[in-house]
């Protein structure tokens, strides 16, 4: 039993000492995580912020130029800029000097002294269409706050719905909160599936893991001191990260943390898996890293990060069982955001440990069978 | 001879990291048109980067070389035209034999007759193999050829004949020697003195400098004396108790054939690599396995230490079974791989401290036998260089370190010494030596017959099968010649006359 | 020119053996475009709706209906708001709805009649698709129920997506996926070339044989560059005549952009490879100054106009947010000759530039 330990202290040291030795190494692993949620998590939004409008006024009214003057004093938009004509405004639009254009036309305040309903033509950007969408939305609430004015000024209360809106556990709707999270989550796909998947592959084109097979170290030994250094150096800058999110970004973390611990523990020992079953498959470096890139772009996008893995085609969503990243980003929101106990997670715990499970077993056999 | 010299060296100067590191240290050396020049030397002497200077492939830091009377310079074409074969061969492994072949020949703007120099070289079978699947020994042949392309006026080898089977190591000398018809000067660094013997001339550097420059006959009639003349050149050395033997505790063992190998058989698909290999080797015994590259020694010797999986048959180590309890029998076992695999970027202590961990030792005893090691091997200077920046002399003696820390009763070593110069290897077999006085039991793989001599019995291996075995002496009997690389080269012979 | 050809032939050869390199410029592709057609989908959100119905007014049964019948909603009802808020916690539900027991008594008295939607932020792609259904549903209802009164006049707003009408997310985003793949291509396969040529021990035998640093330099270039070329036409091939993706530019203009733009890649791909000999190492640079930025900060999925001004300009420092850009202008309103001289000129420079660095860091001799 002693020696069961000895050897697994050497492994693990011994893997520890090969990722972080090197000053070089040391500041490639460490830096760019920290580095890029700093810079990801500041300036990444899927809201659409800092717009051009143009507007066309062929009204030049008092009506049509408080209406644009509600765009203006908005906070959305980068700016209104007036243009003379049509033909003007597309070719903004075409150069992506502008992202909307507003023609109001010459009867815009005759229709709506007579009571009558006018039409405001936007032209929209569609190469990009959730900012398209985005700007579509402002403008209609800026519409409907200038009905409303104009309702006052005639004086037909009619009645309205109101509705509140209560993002829970968002309060203030701030997407940063989400991104961090989900980066996090991503960050750490990568920089466990980075430290493991070249790991195997390199000691073989080193000739060292002929040394490692002959010595009497069992396949379970090789896997645990393959797994617990990048886990526990993912862990910790999983850790870290974490609390730049509560302290820099101000998310407030309700969950426990015992919880969001030992999710994670799960979670990354699935992403290690991943990454050693990659590298186990693998003759040479080269391969491995391909290898891991090909792993990553998929899970990034299938991860219901960018859009919900619900609405994603019935052969895709079983598909993402395969993802450990899927279940680490719900779980991630759910234990930072809402305090939820352990059988509300069950359902994503459970996938990652048999990804876990699985791809661990699969790369301890491949250890085995490579004692060929 | 009175006529100026092909190559004149002239106080040439070259260090690395900054000074830090004499490689070489203001050399001189003429060489003359047509010679064959043997370039001897441990490690770390300087062969290699003299040999990458005259190649172009550094710039001295100061001196001059004069080739055919014209003084080389930077970014200038080499005054005549060089072939020049790296230690690393040089070859790319996913490309075929003969895409290797018209690679180099593009490069070098040379159109050859690729079908005659394969057949020269004896590749034409395999010319459609890729270069990673070859045995060393036809890796070194093609490595050769790619060389010699566009009949070069030098030819710089540097250590061609490493790692490759006494029979090859022929035909490489052979092939230098008829391609180049006494035209070609030579110049061919290697740690095997017999080949040196037979040169025109020997070349001997130490620290930088040339200390012998000669005909080798001149220094002694024979090569084993030529060794004992390049050993004292080099320092000298003295047979002392082996530390490393001293040291060592026997564990107690009552095993009669601490390793054992029953009906082992290997094969690759349809190809049989080893065909039923029975050995029982008694304890304290030194077992040598021999044999052209690719006869089946070392699946043979991969399957006995639990590196291969035998297709059937299994050994036992110390009566333990690999197959059935393989974790039990390598506790039992040292071993040293071919390349002397260590971590690179583990310092010296690293890896000691790991080796140690890795065998099962822990806290004090690990400490106790790590102090052990650090002081036998004298490592206590270069404790925190990394493992990839040692010469290789020291990466071996690491090698053997990490192997016997343990002091286990079996070690298993992989060509020890293939690439290590004399004295390094006249160390390494006293230690050996001494410790199988202890009862530990050795099994080795090699290809230089004089250490061939120092095992007590040996198994000739060809084409998957065992075709002769017994005591060195026994060996030369049985094959009525006075030499082992005799008996080895008609042997082999006798069996290739039958149909395979 | 016999040298280079030959060394270029080297190249291809180890590229064809090596069936992972394949992976990247055939396989890779066609999942990417597989996942960026089907898998992501910025348009629209599946919503499951909980409803808790304080009011039991006749008026609103209409109401719940036609939440119901929304094509993106599935709505359930709750008796207990405790027990809504509960299934929301769990991510049963993305939104959570109560209609109040005033809700139509107000209405009818002409007031203003209050909804409560929570929706969950920790399923944020989710929250304003939410909204906005519930929003436009709810005003929906209401101005069909007004008919009969009489209602202020009120300013329509009537959007034109130009280049394309349906504002189809998908038509933007698939041929974006081309500056991933061609990244992936021009850095990934590239960042491990030359320090394998180290490790392997071939670069001392191409120095000795004379091989100089442009030979060297063109014979890696070409071949990786030609992978990515065909890697292209395949990836296009795919997109138009598979899944039917308009294309309203010019191909002769498309594939000179797309050559450069590969081109300031393989550059990137083979700075890292030569001036980084450890493979480990090769391959976290590669990650990160290639994937992560042209995943992420070059307007795939993140609009750029959303980022903070100074980040703008930097983001427009990065070969792939020109090339996300002209890519897109190109499939959908055809060539916009402004920004593509602008994204052309910038890239055709950056790529010189890059090659000059390879050029300079590529060795002569061994301690170089």
């Amino acid at each position: 039993m002693t020696e069961f330990f000895c050897r697994l202290g050497a492994l693990i040291k011994k893997e520890f000492l090969s990722i972080l030795r090197d000053p070089k190494s040391r500041i490639i692993i460490i830096a760019p995580p920290l580095i890029q949620l700093a810079l990801f998590a500041n300036i990444l939004t899927m809201e659409t912020k800092n717009a051009v409008v143009l507007a066309v006024d062929r009204s030049q009214t008092l009506e049509s130029r408080e209406f644009i003057a509600g765009i203006g004093a908005s906070s959305w938009f980068g700016g209104v800029k007036a243009a003379a004509d049509e033909q003007q405004a597309r070719q903004a639009l075409a150069k992506e000097k502008a992202q909307a254009a507003l023609f109001i036309p010459q009867d815009f305040a005759r229709r709506l002294k007579k009571g009558e309903n006018a039409e405001v033509l936007l032209l929209l950007d569609g190469r990009t269409p959730s900012a398209a969408s985005g700007i579509e939305g402002y403008i209609s609430e800026i519409a409907a706050a200038f009905d409303r004015k104009t309702a006052q000024k005639i004086g037909t209360t009619g009645a309205n719905i109101d509705i509140a809106v209560r993002v829970r556990y968002n309060p203030n709707a701030v997407y940063q909160w989400y991104l961090v999270i989900s980066l996090i989550v991503i960050l750490a796909l990568v920089i466990s599936l980075m430290l493991t998947s070249l790991s195997v592959a390199r000691e073989r084109e080193l000739g060292t893991f002929e040394q490692l097979i002959v010595s009497p170290c069992t396949a379970f030994e090789l896997l645990v001191g393959k797994t617990v250094p990048p886990l526990i150096i993912a862990l910790i800058l999983q850790a870290v990260m974490t609390t730049a999110a509560v302290f820099c970004f101000d998310i407030p973390f309700t969950g426990s943390p015992g919880l969001f611990f030992f999710a994670s523990f799960v979670a990354m020992l699935s992403l290690v898996g991943v990454g050693l079953f990659i590298s186990s498959v693998c003759r040479n470096q080269q391969q491995a890293v391909l290898g891991a890139f090909s792993f990553i772009m998929p899970a990034v996008l299938l991860s219901g990060f960018v859009s919900p893995v619900a609405d994603m085609p019935v052969a895709l969503q079983y598909l993402t069982y395969a993802n450990p990243l899927r279940f680490f980003i719900d779980i991630g929101n759910a234990l930072f955001l809402k305090d939820v106990g352990i059988k509300d997670i069950a359902d994503e715990l459970l996938p990652l440990a048999g990804i876990a499970v699985f791809t661990l077993y699969f790369a301890a056999r491949t250890f085995k069978r490579n004692l060929e | 001879m009175e006529k100026t010299p092909f190559i004149d060296i002239r106080e040439i100067r070259k260090s690395f990291d900054g000074g830090k590191n004499m490689a070489v240290d203001c050399l001189s050396l003429a060489i003359y048109k047509g010679q064959t020049v043997g370039l001897i030397g441990a490690d770390g002497a300087g062969k290699s980067t003299l040999l990458r200077l005259l190649a172009g492939l550094l710039l001295p830091d100061g001196g001059s070389i004069f080739i055919d009377g014209k003084e080389t310079k930077a970014g200038r074409k080499p005054p005549v035209t060089i072939g020049y074969m790296p230690q690393k061969f040089g070859l790319y492994e996913d490309l075929t034999v003969r895409e290797n072949l018209e690679f180099y020949a593009a490069l070098k703007h040379v159109d050859a007759e690729f079908d005659n120099m394969l057949d020269f070289a004896g590749l034409s079978p395999f010319q459609n193999r890729s270069a990673g699947k070859l045995s060393g020994g036809m890796k070194q042949k093609l490595g050769l050829i790619c060389a010699l392309l566009g009949n070069p006026e030098l030819l710089l080898l540097d250590e061609p004949s490493v790692g490759v089977d006494p029979v090859s190591r022929r035909e490489l000398l052979k092939m230098v020697k008829e391609s180049t018809k006494g035209q070609t000067t030579v110049i061919w660094s290697t740690a095997y003195m017999d080949e040196a013997h037979g040169f025109d001339v020997a070349a001997v550097v130490d620290r930088g400098r040339t200390v012998f420059v000669g005909r080798p006959t001149d220094l002694a009639p024979d090569s084993r004396g030529f060794e004992e003349k390049i050993i004292e050149l080099a320092g000298g050395w003295q047979k002392k108790e082996s530390a490393v033997a001293k040291k060592f505790v026997m564990p107690d063992n009552s095993c009669d054939y601490p390793v054992e190998a029953l009906h082992l058989v290997k094969n690759y698909g349809s190809f049989c690599a080893v065909k039923d290999n029975n050995l029982k080797i008694r304890k304290g015994e030194i077992y040598g396995l021999l044999g052209p590259n690719g006869a089946g020694k070392s699946t043979s010797f991969k399957m006995m230490c639990g590196l291969a999986r035998p297709t059937s048959g299994t050994a036992r180590i110390m009566g333990i079974d690999i197959v059935k309890n393989a974790s039990a029998a390598r506790a039992h076992l040292g071993y040293m791989a071919q390349k002397f695999s260590l971590y690179p970027n583990l310092s010296v202590r690293q890896n000691l401290d790991f080796f140690a961990g890795a065998y099962g030792l822990g806290g004090h005893r690990a400490m106790l036998a790590v102090g052990r090691m650090i002081e036998i091997f004298g490592f206590r200077p270069c404790l925190n260089d990394n493992a990839a920046d040692l010469p290789l002399g020291y990466k071996q003696r690491l090698s053997l370190a990490c192997a016997v820390m343990h002091n286990p009763p079996v070690l298993f070593l992989d060509e020890p010494t293939s690439g290590v110069d004399v004295i390094t290897r006249r160390e390494f077999w006293n230690h050996i030596t001494a410790l199988a006085q202890k009862g530990v039991t050795v099994l080795i793989t090699t290809h230089f017959m004089d250490e061939a001599e120092y095992c007590d019995r040996i198994s000739l291996f060809f084409r998957g099968r065992t075709i002769a075995a017994g005591t060195p002496a026994e060996l030369c009997r049985q094959t009525a010649t006075d030499s082992l690389e005799s008996a080895f080269a008609a042997a082999i012979l006798a069996q290739e006359e039958q149909p395979a | 020119m016999k040298t280079t050809t030959a060394f270029i032939k080297k190249e291809f050869l180890q590229i064809i053996r090596d069936p992972s390199s394949l992976l990247i410029a055939f396989v890779l592709p066609l999942v990417l475009l597989f996942i960026y057609t089907y898998g992501i989908n910025l348009d629209f959100a599946h919503v499951r709706l909980g409803i808790k119905n304080d009011d039991r007014g006749p008026q609103t049964a209409d109401l719940i209906d036609a939440l119901g019948q929304n094509a993106y909603m599935q709505t359930a009802f709750y008796g207990s708001e405790k027990q809504m808020y509960h299934d929301l916690a769990r991510g049963k539900i993305q939104g959570a709805l109560t209609l109040p027991a005033d809700f139509s008594r107000n209405l009818a008295a002409g007031k203003n009649a209050a909804l409560l939607l929570v929706a969950d932020g920790a399923n944020y792609t989710q929250v304003a698709h939410t909204q906005n259904y519930v929003t436009r549903i709810a005003n929906g209802w209401l101005s069909a129920n007004r008919r009969q009164q009489t209602a202020a006049p009120t300013v329509e707003i009537v959007p034109r997506y130009l280049y394309n009408p349906n504002n189809d997310g998908r038509r933007a985003v698939v041929p974006s996926s081309l500056a991933v793949t061609m990244t992936l291509i021009g850095i990934l396969l590239t960042a491990l070339v030359i320090s394998r040529e180290w490790e392997r021990g071939t670069m001392e035998a191409l120095l000795a044989a004379g091989l100089r640093p442009m030979q060297f330099i063109i014979g890696k270039y070409v071949p990786y560059f030609a992978v990515g070329m065909l890697s292209l036409f395949f990836s296009i091939a795919v997109m138009v005549l598979v899944f039917r993706l308009p294309f309203a530019g010019s191909w002769g203009v498309l594939f000179v952009i797309s050559a450069l733009f590969l081109y300031a890649s393989l550059g990137l791909g083979l700075i890292i490879s030569s001036l980084l000999r450890d493979q480990m190492l090769a391959s976290m640079a590669a990650l990160i100054v290639g994937f992560l930025p042209a995943l992420m900060m070059s307007g795939v999925v993140f609009p750029i106009i959303s980022m903070p001004p100074f980040f703008r300009r930097l983001a427009w420092l990065l070969p792939p947010t020109h090339y996300v850009r002209f890519v897109k202008s190109e499939f959908m309103s055809g060539t916009v000759w402004e920004t593509t001289l602008v994204s052309g000129a910038f890239l055709f420079a950056l790529g010189t530039l890059f090659a000059a660095v390879v050029y300079k860091k590529t060795a002569r001799r061994l301690d170089d």
